[in-house]
């Protein structure tokens, strides 16, 4: 028996599978955070129900990715279960009545039960019940309250006796239900409410906008480095001193010394630049990553159930369409700093293969993720803030040309925003430590292999000596127009499979403050990791994937270049920064100087029925 | 004010509300903004928006939702009520 979750965007979907199958999967509140089907199973007495999470849909018409993916699981499914924001009563029914088209015994569930009381809200489930002819449940997902009943009374779901095809006729039947059901107190706005106001605010959103991500990036950056220091601290004392007696166990050379430990630095054992799995290794993992990741996601966790992100998106929504994307487009960009993966899947909830591919070559360029950065913060950082600066204006600048070039190259149309605005929500803290426990754990178990592995094939490579042969071959480039040392070839290999790995090889090369600046562009620039490169090309196929490889090698040989020829010679990196994100800013601001006329056409982007053979066809041109 | 005028959602000043009367475009956007809750007929409230062509925050059918400037261009609304923006 196959049970679907299935209902509006935002409803709390997910953290029902969560509860009902023990699984965890990422739940937030802003709409589209799940863009693929999960399974679970859970159990009633002897019987076996696998449950499925489906991303959330408005109506049976997909209009994204997303949607599209939860209307081929409709007819996957034996049993729906529908779940309602029980705030938000009339639109949700909607879905609600469509559904019944799917001819599949249903249970509809009031989701968000406590909050209806807080909100002046009272609906009569049982009366619910009643008018659409299946059993209508109150639960609260966060606490898990009804969920037994749900379970309980699952034989009881019956195939809803009604349909109506249109839309005016079925709002209306919406309105007469809405009336019979619930009704509304009239109260004073809560502070939350108030906030809500507030931060869509014109004058006063931006500026909390702009107080909230400085505030946000400082806190990363600063606690980041602070932890790092305590974890590096407790290593130097604890831990050194047993690899160090491991070295002297294996006879201080020999192959597997090599692997393990690595090369030794002055006569002893570096943690930082022996490159050996036990020491750089687990280092890099533990000692700079782990704690930089862990910070980023407590905050993007915070941000994300509180219910900013929407906000942050209707207020850069503006800016956004200058270079070619909508504002919603700023939620899988914030999620590529953490990890590109999740950051590239969240493109789903994308209309337009234009915007797809315009937002999948922004992230694979433009955005380190949080795992590369903490290595460069850790290494460029040593020599002043000024160098960290340039590379953050270099990137900002590569960003607005790519964006602003994309909008008038790229064919096709970017549909103009639509989106639900959700309430804020105060998140609970045990939720949040399940969700940061999640992706943290998400982060060993994919990265640690790559990262061990990363520093295996160094060796390996080494001792193949196809660097020595690479080298050679990459000269011209990499010493002639980018004015680095050859020996920064190894880390360019490793950049393919893992950047924070990559990043961490440069530790032992002694290079120049300038350099270590060029070589961290190049490394973030040039090519995305390999789990990032494998998801593009499955979201935007090989032709788009193709075009995006071609854009990226092109930018790093003129971003090496250009840096190598002014940085330190002509202007220092303050100016150089300076003058970056200036040029970046006038050019965004033209760009933006009149209205986009598409966007008053007519076209078919806009319809969803356009690309009804999926982006990966090829049916639509790009440049 | 003189009452049942039609605007554009886009020229709708803050706090106003009215009736959806007409959304010009194809099969497409009325599709979309009919699944979420936006269709002639229903009750509509432009709660804010934001400057130039950005997008404007309207109440409806017991969500908020933001409507992009191109979107906001389509919707036609007759206003019923012109509120002081500041009572929100």
């Amino acid at each position: 028996m196959k049970i679907l979750l299935v209902g509006n965007p935002n409803v709390g979907k997910s953290l029902i599978f969560s509860q009902l199958t023990g699984l965890n999967v990422t739940a937030s509140n802003y709409p589209g955070t799940t863009v693929e089907f999960y399974r679970g199973h859970m159990w009633k007495g002897e019987e076996r129900y696998e449950v499925i999470d489906v991303p959330g849909m408005y109506s049976m018409e997909p209009g994204c990715e997303a949607e599209r993916v939860a209307r081929r699981m409709l007819d996957y499914g034996d049993l729906i279960i529908n779940v309602l924001d029980a705030t938000n009563l009339e639109r949700n029914l909607n879905l609600t009545l469509q559904l019944a088209v799917c001819r599949k015994p249903m249970i509809v569930l009031l989701n968000f039960w406590d909050e209806t009381k807080q909100k002046g809200i009272e609906i009569d489930p049982e009366k619910l019940e009643k008018f659409l002819g299946v059993p209508v449940i109150p639960v609260s997902a966060v606490t898990g309250e009804g969920l037994g009943k749900m379970v309980e009374r699952l034989p009881e779901a019956g195939i809803p006796p009604f349909y109506i095809e249109k839309p005016d006729k079925r709002w209306r039947r919406i309105g007469l239900i809405v009336r019979e059901v619930q009704s509304l107190r009239r109260r004073r706005p809560t502070l939350l409410e108030r906030l809500q106001n507030l931060s869509l605010h014109p004058v006063y959103g931006l500026l909390t906008a702009a107080v909230i991500m400085g505030l946000a990036i400082c806190f990363i950056v600063y606690t980041g480095e602070f932890f790092s220091g305590i974890i590096e601290s407790l290593m130097t004392r604890w831990y050194l001193p047993l690899i160090q007696k491991l070295s002297g166990l294996l006879g201080r050379k020999g192959l597997l010394h090599e692997v393990l430990i690595g090369k030794l630095v002055a006569g002893g054992v570096s943690l930082k630049e022996s490159l050996g799995l036990l020491t750089t290794g687990v280092y890099v993992a533990f000692g700079v990553v782990l704690p930089y990741i862990s910070i980023f996601y407590f905050i993007l966790g915070f941000l994300e159930d509180f219910g900013y992100l929407p906000r942050l998106a209707v207020l850069m929504d503006r800016a956004m369409h200058r270079i070619g994307l909508h504002g919603f487009a700023i939620v899988p960009l914030i999620l590529a700093f953490g990890c590109n993966v999740p950051g590239v899947m969240a493109l789903r909830n994308l209309e337009s293969r234009r915007e797809k591919f315009i937002a999948g070559i922004l992230m694979a360029i433009g955005i380190p993720c949080m795992a590369q950065l903490s290595i460069i913060i850790g290494l460029v950082g040593r020599y002043g803030f000024s160098y960290l600066l340039l590379i953050f204006a270099f990137l900002f600048f590569v960003w607005t040309v790519l964006g602003v070039v994309g909008n008038r190259l790229v064919h096709g149309h970017t549909p103009s925003l639509l989106m639900e605005i959700p309430p804020y929500r105060l998140p609970r803290a045990a939720v949040q430590l399940k969700k940061l426990k999640m992706r943290i754990t998400a982060f060993l178990v994919e990265a640690l292999p790559f990262v061990f592995g990363g520093l295996l094939l160094v060796d390996l490579l080494h001792a193949l000596g196809v660097i020595k042969w690479l080298s050679r071959f990459l000269a011209p480039v990499i010493s002639g127009f980018w004015g680095l040392p050859e020996t920064v070839t190894s880390t360019l290999l490793i950049g393919f499979l893992r950047k924070d790995v990559a990043v961490a090889l440069l530790e032992p090369l002694a290079l120049t403050p300038a350099q270590l600046t060029i070589v961290s562009l190049v490394l973030t620039l040039y090519f995305p990791c390999a789990a990032t490169f494998v998801i593009i090309i499955k979201e935007l196929g090989v032709r788009d994937t193709v075009k995006a490889v071609g854009v990226m090698i092109t930018v790093t040989l003129l971003a090496g270049t250009f840096l190598h020829l002014t940085l330190d010679r002509l202007f220092t990196p303050q100016v150089l920064a300076a003058l970056l994100t200036g040029a970046a800013i006038a050019l965004g601001a033209r760009a933006g100087g009149k209205h986009d006329p598409e966007e008053f056409a007519d076209l078919p982007g806009e319809d969803g029925t356009g690309e009804e053979g999926g982006y990966n066809s090829g049916k639509e041109g790009i440049r | 004010m003189e009452a049942k005028r039609v605007l554009l959602l886009a020229d709708l000043s803050p706090g106003c509300s009215g009736r959806v009367v007409r959304i010009d475009g194809g099969r497409g956007i009325q599709q979309r903004l009919e699944a979420m809750g936006v269709y002639p007929g229903v009750q509509i409230r432009k709660k804010s928006a934001l400057f130039g062509y950005g997008p404007s925050i309207v109440a409806v059918a017991g969500s908020e939702l933001a409507i992009g400037y191109g979107k906001a261009r389509r919707i036609w609304v007759e206003v019923e009520e012109v509120e002081d923006p500041s009572g929100r």
